[in-house]
């Protein structure tokens, strides 16, 4: 009783407080604008339930929690609010735009279990031909990016071309590695220091210059010319936990401890034949690229990279509820035996949805993906999707196995706007555990194909 | 230990009973039904509202149903109502279908006073704002039009439900623009020296909407409504500079209305830049009227535009739909999912057999559609039910529906949509009306008989009979009506046991269905020989 007593009173106050603060002739013309709308209803009395007398009590106490949620959300997210007759907070289309909407910045946000949040900003500038971009990520000085992309589009005798352009920075110190193969342990390409740990954190810095050139021969077809210069430095980390080169014997580790400077040139074709700007169609993806590494000053590297992703979107039920199996390889095959590529070129997975791409937690020349998800629609914008995903690594195709496979179930949330995800939320259980990633805002080297970290 | 708890009981079971003896029932004054509101008394010109399509997003999809979700007090009763369950005329509603005879011609002519745009045109500026081209004219009168087209891939599809729209809000008694059909060839417009748009402009808009036909492009011209513009009307709270706004918008039967005729229009895109206030009159002697604009988008026009089949079932964004498809994984199929487009451009996949107006949905969510209550759906739907076949054939005709069949269709799909929507929300209420008092007899009539004739699934009515207080002084119950009157007998009894205050409660008893609440007519039986009606809810 004395806690309830002390609710209503605290709600009372509350209540009284705020009638009290307001404009008096606000409350005499809120009383004159009662017994002006009880001449009109032609009433001396409105009709009162005891149930109304109940839900009134319990809606006062639900008064602070209401205020509360509406005053956090007048000042969340994209859509600031606007104290219509005050103004005293920006506008959401002066906060976020400027000139004519040309101009303006987004935050972005991912939230991954297991690794710290990034926190990021991104400004553009866009035209009907032309947009750039730039973003940052940012946790600390350890881990951290900056990107600056500049994309042009044109026709030519009505066929589509583009021209992109990037340059980017990151490091970051809670990368971590669990050595060559299907099975790290036995594979005898590894040399495990006795200490007991199966990875090795380190640190690596990079820095990116790309330029890609893009071809819309047809609707559903695309031809792509990409080449880039990058210098990757790999080094200790300073997460806290065992290096690479406390779990590893550092002299199997090619590019540890090192400078690695390549120059890459693919082409890579991609054949879709879903309609553009729905998130969820059916139809037949296929895609693949084959590339050349050659290493610059003092790395000596020379590889080939190659790879195919090849998906099919089938409709069952209706035509937005898919079921899509896919497959994805990627192969990485050195052209000198005599000069090892470095350990973090080797291929990452990064539609394996069971672990953080940050994590390499199998590979070898060979990496093959196979999955298999089910997608359907929640509501305009927003799409669910349950996944099976699969890592299998191997030397070489003939050695692919399920053996020691890498797995992963889990559930997602969608937010797209065309084809194109502003947002995600995931959940998943596998063999490398629970992950948990939240995104927003196109986070920095999101869905790159080239984006070998 | 013991003696506090039993106190603590003791003051709960006396809060409880004390909070019950609170309980009134509504009691209507001796006096005459206002019939105009008189919210016309002169103010200043107030402040512009603004909009903004990100904030508004914000607000209705996210910020709104939060906070809806953490009250839970009852829906207040509509405050612009009279003691006759009507809406006076005031500068937001004109009594026309349901309470005076309106031809189809003069339904046809509606808000008309200035009439279409007269040639020769000349082309004045952009159009700002809204998602779809056009630009603003000035005729030969000097008079300024709003100038809007078709989409490519929908020719005639704004253009059509533009007009026909227009004229049912007119008729349903809102204050609408003067819109009109008007064909022009392109070299009958000029542009003006120094405007904001130049012919390279005006010509590039007529790339980008539906092609002409043997020379002439399809539009609405919308007359520029004269007076100070001051922007969208907010659908919840007041305007706190006009004295005239007393009455909290979501609060107003006349918007929550909007959950009929936009039910049988599928006036799904009603937003509040879709609605104006102006303030009408000079400077400080002024006030402000409230008008509907944009109909374009209602019958097929909105989905069509967007590609959505779910336009009218769904909201945008609505947590209980996307928490549905979570659980069931897509593997329900709902009713619109079957939809296909009809074969007829100007029409889209307007229809009416999938159509179920209890589920209809506004795209983005309006706070008086949301909050609407029995009594004002059904308020609306007697005004829907007074519009005829053939008020709405002459309107189809005058749309010019270009391919063959559309116009037949589009006929038999609106009555079907006019007749599933009343017969809908009649079925919420006792549909009873107040016919007259003789001495000892009542005679009220069952609306719903009235409209759609006998029903067998009527099984009777329960009356009850109650005094000022409240207090239960009588019952009876009625097997039929003769042709949907009803005769009710008063007994000198209960006249005399009501102490001067009667109000009689009918239910319609249906057969197979729940019974909705009964409908209430209060009489004053204290100084007549006959009772007087003081008051009616629904």
């Amino acid at each position: 009783m004395n806690c309830f007593l002390k609710i209503v009173t605290v709600c009372t106050f509350i209540i009284t407080g705020t009638l009290r603060a307001q404009d008096s002739t606000v409350v005499d013309s809120l009383k004159e604008a009662e017994i002006h709308n009880l001449n009109v209803r032609g009433i001396v009395r409105r009709e009162v339930s005891s149930a109304d007398i109940y839900r009134n009590i319990f809606n006062a106490g639900l008064y602070l929690p209401r205020e509360l949620v509406t005053g956090v959300l007048y000042s969340t997210g994209r859509s600031a609010s606007v104290i219509a007759d005050e103004k005293f907070i920006a506008r959401a289309e002066d906060f976020f735009f400027i000139l004519d909407k040309r101009v303006g910045w987004y935050p972005s946000v991912l939230l991954t279990s297991g690794f710290a949040p990034y926190y990021g900003l991104n400004l553009f500038y866009r035209d009907d031909s032309k947009s750039i971009i730039v973003g940052g990520r940012y946790r600390n000085r350890y881990k951290s990016g900056l990107q600056l992309k500049f994309k042009y589009n044109g026709i030519i005798n009505e066929k589509v071309w583009q021209i992109s352009l990037l340059s980017l920075s990151d490091r970051f110190n809670d990368q971590t590695f669990f050595g060559f193969g299907a099975d790290p342990e036995t594979d005898s390409r590894n040399k495990f220091n006795l200490n007991g740990e199966d990875f090795g954190w380190y640190f690596q810095k990079r820095v990116k210059f790309q330029a890609v050139l893009g071809f819309r021969p047809s609707e559903k077809l695309e031809l792509f010319y990409t080449s880039f210069y990058q210098t990757r430095e790999i080094g200790k980390s300073g997460v806290g936990g065992l290096t690479i080169k406390d779990v590893f014997d550092a002299a199997m580790l090619p590019g540890v401890d090192a400078e690695g400077k390549q120059l890459y040139n693919d082409i890579s074709i991609k054949y879709d034949t879903r309609e553009f700007k729905k998130s969820i169609s059916s139809g037949t993806l296929v895609g693949g690229y084959v590339g050349y590494s050659k290493g610059v000053g003092g790395d000596r590297s020379e590889f080939l990279r190659m790879g195919f992703d090849v998906a099919a979107f089938i409709p069952v039920i209706k035509n937005n509820r898919i079921i899509v199996p896919r497959l994805i390889l990627d192969k990485i095959e050195n052209l000198d035996d005599g000069i090892p590529i470095s350990f973090a070129e080797y291929p990452r997975q990064r539609a394996f949805r069971g672990v953080s791409s940050r994590k390499l937690t199998a590979t070898d020349n060979i990496s093959f993906i196979p999955s298999l998800q089910y997608e359907w629609p929640l509501s305009y914008l927003l799409t669910g999707q349950v996944f099976s995903d699969f890592i299998i690594v191997s030397e070489d195709l003939s050695s692919l196995t399920l053996d020691n496979a890498r797995w992963a179930i889990g559930f997602g949330l969608a937010m797209h706007q065309g084809r194109s995800e502003t947002g995600k939320f995931e959940i998943a259980y596998g063999s490398e555990g629970v992950k948990f990633l939240f995104g927003f805002g196109s986070p920095l080297h999101n869905n790159e194909r080239v984006d070998w970290k | 230990m013991k003696i506090n708890q039993h106190i603590k009981i003791a003051v709960l079971v006396m809060t409880s009973l004390t909070i019950s003896s609170c309980a009134q029932s509504i009691k209507f004054a001796d006096s005459v039904p206002i019939t105009e509101s008189h919210d016309n008394i002169s103010i200043d010109v107030p402040q512009s509202n603004d909009f903004n399509m990100s904030d508004y997003a914000f607000e209705v999809l996210v910020k709104r149903p939060a906070a809806n979700a953490m009250d839970v007090s009852r829906v207040k009763e509509a405050e612009d109502v009279n003691s006759m369950d009507h809406v006076p005329a005031s500068s937001w509603y004109e009594p026309r279908l349901g309470y005076r005879q309106i031809s189809p011609e003069e339904l046809l002519r509606g808000p008309q006073l200035v009439g279409p745009p007269v040639a020769p045109l000349t082309v004045t500026r952009a159009k700002s704002g809204g998602g779809n081209p056009g630009f603003i004219i000035k005729d030969s009168r000097g008079k300024s039009y709003l100038m809007k087209f078709d989409p490519p891939e929908f020719p005639a599809i704004e253009t059509t439900t533009a007009l026909i729209a227009n004229r049912l809000f007119w008729g349903f008694g809102y204050n609408v623009p003067e819109d009109y059909l008007y064909f022009f060839k392109p070299e009958e417009l000029s542009v003006k020296k120094n405007a904001t748009i130049n012919r390279e402009d005006v010509d590039k808009v007529l790339s980008e909407v539906a092609p002409p036909v043997d020379g002439y492009y399809r539009s609405t011209a919308s007359y520029f409504i004269q007076g100070k513009i001051l922007g969208p009307l907010y659908q919840v709270g007041i305007r706190k500079d006009d004295k005239n706004d007393t009455i909290k918008h979501e609060n107003r039967r006349v918007l929550r209305a909007l959950k009929v005729f936009g039910t049988f229009t599928n006036h799904s895109d009603m937003r509040i830049d879709n609605s104006l206030d102006v303030y009408i009159g000079e400077e400080g002697k002024g006030y402000v009227k409230h008008y509907l604009l944009d109909f374009g988008e209602a019958f097929g026009g909105h989905g069509a535009e967007h590609q959505r089949l779910w336009d009218g079932f769904n909201h945008l964004f609505s947590t209980k739909v996307t928490f549905k498809n979570i659980a069931t994984f897509g593997l329900v199929v709902d009713d619109w999912e079957n939809l296909k487009y009809t074969k007829w451009d100007a029409i889209g996949a307007f229809e009416s057999e999938v159509f179920d107006p209890a589920n209809w949905k506004e795209t983005w969510p309006y706070e008086p559609i949301r909050i609407s209550r029995r009594e004002d759906d059904y308020w609306a739907a007697k005004i829907l039910s007074a519009l005829t076949e053939e008020q709405l054939k002459l309107l189809i005709k005058e749309a010019q529906y270009p391919e063959e069949g559309a116009a037949e269709y589009m006929l038999e799909t609106l009555m079907e949509r006019k007749r599933k929507t009343t017969k809908y929300f009649f079925s919420r209420v006792s549909p009873i009306e107040y016919a007259n008092t003789d001495l000892g007899l009542i005679t009220l009539s069952d609306k719903g008989i009235e409209v759609f004739g006998e029903d067998e699934s009527r099984e009777g009515y329960t009356i009850s009979f109650y005094d000022g207080n409240g207090d239960k002084i009588g019952q009876k119950n009625l097997v039929g009506s003769s042709n949907g009157k009803i005769l009710i007998p008063i007994s000198n009894d209960v006249l005399n046991d009501s102490n001067g205050y009667l109000i009689l409660k009918i239910r319609v008893d249906n057969k197979n269905a729940d019974d909705p609440p009964p409908a209430q007519f209060h009489f004053i039986t204290a100084g007549y020989k006959v009772p007087k009606l003081v008051g009616v809810v629904h």
